[in-house]
């Protein structure tokens, strides 16, 4: 995809350049590019600023960024935070730190952790992350993983496969909750309106229904309605108000 | 909006397929968006879909899935046209266009040698007004303009084609997709097509006639 007609850009220090078509665009520093910006491989260490749409093969993406536009990528790695104003489309995403987007997230995997905020929906073939998920939206993809730590909230899960369970967290903060906080201070849990797939399996999620083949709800869990077609087993310690064989 | 509607529910159950393939379905937008209806109920909310449309998509779907990809159908079902370049003698040859009909649009918007998905659609539509006795050939003019001009600001959506005629007056109107409309006593709603459904078939006809490639 190299092109030898673009050229290469790049901003060390502190500094504003235009958008358009680049082939290597680089940031070290603090960056602000003015328009939509259109590359094969773009890098950022430090801050950035896009006012604009951000159009690239490859992200990569150390310190944070903010798009003002849409973001499109065939493969992006950030660490740290990435912050988006439109859509967020991408192949394959690999976030450490957190993203947050006003709009919503089509990936083909994204693998994640840290916290996300999303506003719309958010679909993926694989989704996997660990810490605090905050959807408003839907969340849609075939094979769902969710570790979550702190309070998660989804408004909706649909997909294949559901797994949620709750990330284990340090010992010295158990102790430290045993001794001086009430049980159920800082739980990590998952809440979720409904959740609909084949093969589901819960830790620690509050959800008004679960529909799904095979259901599994393990401990730690408070669901008002099941409605299952092949097998369900429920933990003892964890609260089912209503089930339904159909 | 259509009152017959189907709860998602009683989709899985009757057609057999599983809340898996469903989404996946939905995100490859081989379901488009706006056919999932949310209604409160005393569970809770629900999705509902409008019945003869859902059933008759996935029995489509069904049916094409082992011969093309899921991307491939998505690109057949989905309402945006797609990148085929077809010969005007070659639409005229496999019938998918009319000569009569291509005159008429030689001389609205010019004549062209090469077809792309968008032109072929509105020459499509327009052999499909004209041929059913629906519109005259002064009218077909009109549509086509209408066309041209409003149908690319539509792009991504369900869109209707809607054709009306009072006391011997014509216009053509473009709306969102499955949108009410009323007219006065007095006008005539003489045809409405749903563009999107039509995109659906003329991909399937390009596709099926062996020259989705253009030119051969």
């Amino acid at each position: 995809m190299k092109n030898d007609k673009r050229p290469n850009m790049k901003i060390i220090g502190d500094n504003t350049a235009s958008g358009g078509h680049y082939n290597d665009a680089k940031i070290i520093g603090n960056g602000i590019i003015k328009g939509d910006m259109n590359c094969v491989t773009f890098k950022s260490i430090g801050d950035s600023t896009l006012e604009g749409n951000l159009k690239a093969g490859t992200v990569k993406i150390t310190g944070s960024i903010h798009v003002e536009g849409k973001t499109t990528a065939d493969d992006i790695r950030v660490m740290g935070d990435l912050s988006i104003d439109g859509d967020f489309q991408a192949g394959h995403c690999h976030l450490r730190g957190g993203i947050t987007t006003k709009s919503g997230i089509k990936a083909d995997d994204l693998s994640l952790m840290g916290y996300v905020t999303v506003k719309k929906n958010c679909e993926a073939e694989t989704f996997k992350a660990d810490g605090q998920i905050k959807i408003d939206g839907l969340l849609n993809a075939d094979d769902i993983d969710i570790k979550t730590y702190g309070t998660s909230r989804i408004s909706e899960i649909g997909g294949d496969r559901i797994v949620v369970r709750k990330g284990s967290g340090s010992n010295l903060g158990k102790m430290i909750r045993f001794l001086f906080l009430p049980s159920d201070w800082g739980n990590a849990m998952v809440t979720v309106n409904t959740i609909e797939g084949d093969d589901i399996r819960l830790w620690s999620t509050k959800a008004k229904v679960v529909r799904g083949k095979n259901v599994i709800i393990e401990n730690g869990c408070d669901i008002d309605l099941v409605e299952y077609k092949g097998s369900l087993r429920v933990h003892r310690s964890s609260k089912v108000k209503e089930e339904k064989k159909i | 909006m259509e009152n017959d509607l189907i709860s998602k529910k009683e989709l899985l159950e009757l057609t057999g397929i599983s809340y898996g393939q469903l989404y996946r379905w939905k995100r490859k937008m081989l379901v488009p968006e706006d056919w999932f209806i949310r209604k409160s109920t005393f569970t809770g909310q629900e999705t509902f879909f409008p019945r003869d449309r859902i059933l008759a998509r996935i029995e489509k779907i069904k049916n094409m899935k082992d011969d093309a990809s899921l991307d491939e159908l998505a690109d057949i079902l989905s309402p945006n046209p797609s990148d085929v370049e077809v010969e005007k003698d070659m639409l005229v040859k496999e019938k998918v266009v009319s000569e009569i009909s291509m005159d008429i649009f030689a001389q609205v918007l010019g004549i062209l040698d090469v077809f792309d998905f968008q032109k072929t659609l509105y020459a499509y539509l327009l052999d499909r007004m004209l041929s059913s006795g629906d519109a005259s050939a002064e009218e077909g003019k009109i549509i086509l303009k209408t066309l041209a001009e409003s149908f690319p600001a539509f792009e991504g959506k369900q869109c209707d084609l809607l054709f009306v005629r009072k006391l011997g007056v014509s216009f053509c109107l473009l709306i969102e997709g499955q949108s009410r409309i009323s007219l006065d006593p007095g006008a005539k709603l003489v045809r409405r097509i749903s563009i999107s459904s039509v995109v659906e078939e003329l991909k399937t006809k390009l596709s099926n006639g062996g020259f989705s490639d253009g030119k051969q």
